[in-house]
């Protein structure tokens, strides 16, 4: 049981020293993940996700359609999957229906700016959480922005999937 | 393989276009035990059985809140029957889309055809499509809405025609 917490920790420590470190500014060339829980949205053999993968939820407390997603510069490679972990662990904490992590989508913040959207540090929940914001109400507006982030994003599939 | 459980004492009424069952409703009940069931994850539509098989598959997962991780909605019933009136209409001369659902509780479509050249589209019960795609080049876009009919197809013929 130490150890299982000890994990979550390390998740966590890792996300405020990296914080620190960059002190809150987003750059340009700055990488995010958004941790994909379907399998719905993912393709074996593509190396992007699906477009609705980056689709927003819509936020009733904020009135505002976000993206959930992650800062990951200069984290390795085992630390982005810790960190899909915790938000799995913590989120099936909360839930009876459990869901499993099966990859991020790997992407720019150039590449959400670009489009005319943009990505807010939201740190109630994790150090390095963000929500890409500026999005459309339209539905069919979200399709297109979500088609052209999905573009340019890359798929890293967990390893277990099959 | 994805191992889909079915929850116990649910179910449900579809309308498939299985030939020894078209135009009938079938109830497929599951009366005292979790059932399951394999989803292949590689497994790529071949014809309308197959992509109602899907659907029916991505319901069944995507109807319970929260199942992206994200506090998605749920599919509704009216979502999901729309669906199906979506797949009876797509010309038998179209590729057969992939379903991808959205976390706002719609049933999307996806037809891609690889780089710069992809359409979506999406019903939700209220028979209104909502679609968006790229013709090929990523300054030339599309996306409207429609009312779910023939008109519709006759756009995404012409889009599907110049992306494929």
């Amino acid at each position: 049981m130490i150890t299982h917490y000890s994990k979550y920790l390390k998740v966590l420590l890792i996300g405020y020293l990296n914080n620190l470190l960059i002190k809150f500014r987003i750059f340009k060339s700055e990488r995010f993940a958004r941790y994909i829980f379907s399998s719905s949205h993912i393709k074996q053999t593509s190396i992007r996700p699906k477009y609705a993968a980056f689709l927003p939820n819509y936020n009733e407390k904020s009135k505002k359609f976000e993206t959930s997603v992650f800062r990951i510069n200069s984290l390795t490679e085992s630390a982005i999957w810790e960190i899909g972990d915790y938000v799995e662990n913590s989120r099936n904490k909360k839930a009876a229906n459990k869901i499993s992590m099966k990859g991020y989508a790997r992407f720019l913040y150039k590449n959400v700016i670009k489009y005319q959207l943009y990505i807010t540090q939201e740190t109630s929940s994790h150090p390095l959480h963000a929500n890409i914001l500026g999005w459309p109400t339209e539905r069919e507006a979200q399709k297109e922005l979500a088609i052209l982030l999905a573009k340019t994003a890359i798929l890293k599939m967990k390893k277990t999937q099959i | 393989m994805t191992a889909l459980t079915i929850p116990a004492d649910s179910f449900h009424t579809f309308r498939v276009s299985t030939p020894s069952l078209v135009g009938s409703p079938i109830k497929i009940f599951y009366p005292e035990e979790t059932k399951s069931f394999s989803y292949d994850e590689k497994h790529i539509p071949r014809d309308i059985s197959d992509l109602e098989l899907s659907l029916v598959q991505i319901f069944f997962e995507c109807s319970v809140s929260d199942w992206d991780g994200y506090g998605a909605k749920p599919i509704s019933k009216d979502a999901l029957y729309e669906a199906l009136d979506f797949i009876s209409m797509i010309p038998k001369s179209f590729q057969l889309p992939e379903i991808v659902p959205e976390p706002n509780g719609e049933i999307g479509f996806e037809w891609n055809f690889g780089e710069n050249r992809i359409l979506v589209a999406s019903v939700k019960g209220t028979g209104i499509v909502a679609y968006a795609g790229i013709l090929g080049n990523e300054e030339l876009r599309i996306r409207g809405t429609e009312i779910l009919d023939n008109t519709l197809f006759q756009i995404f013929k012409s889009i599907i025609n110049r992306i494929s």
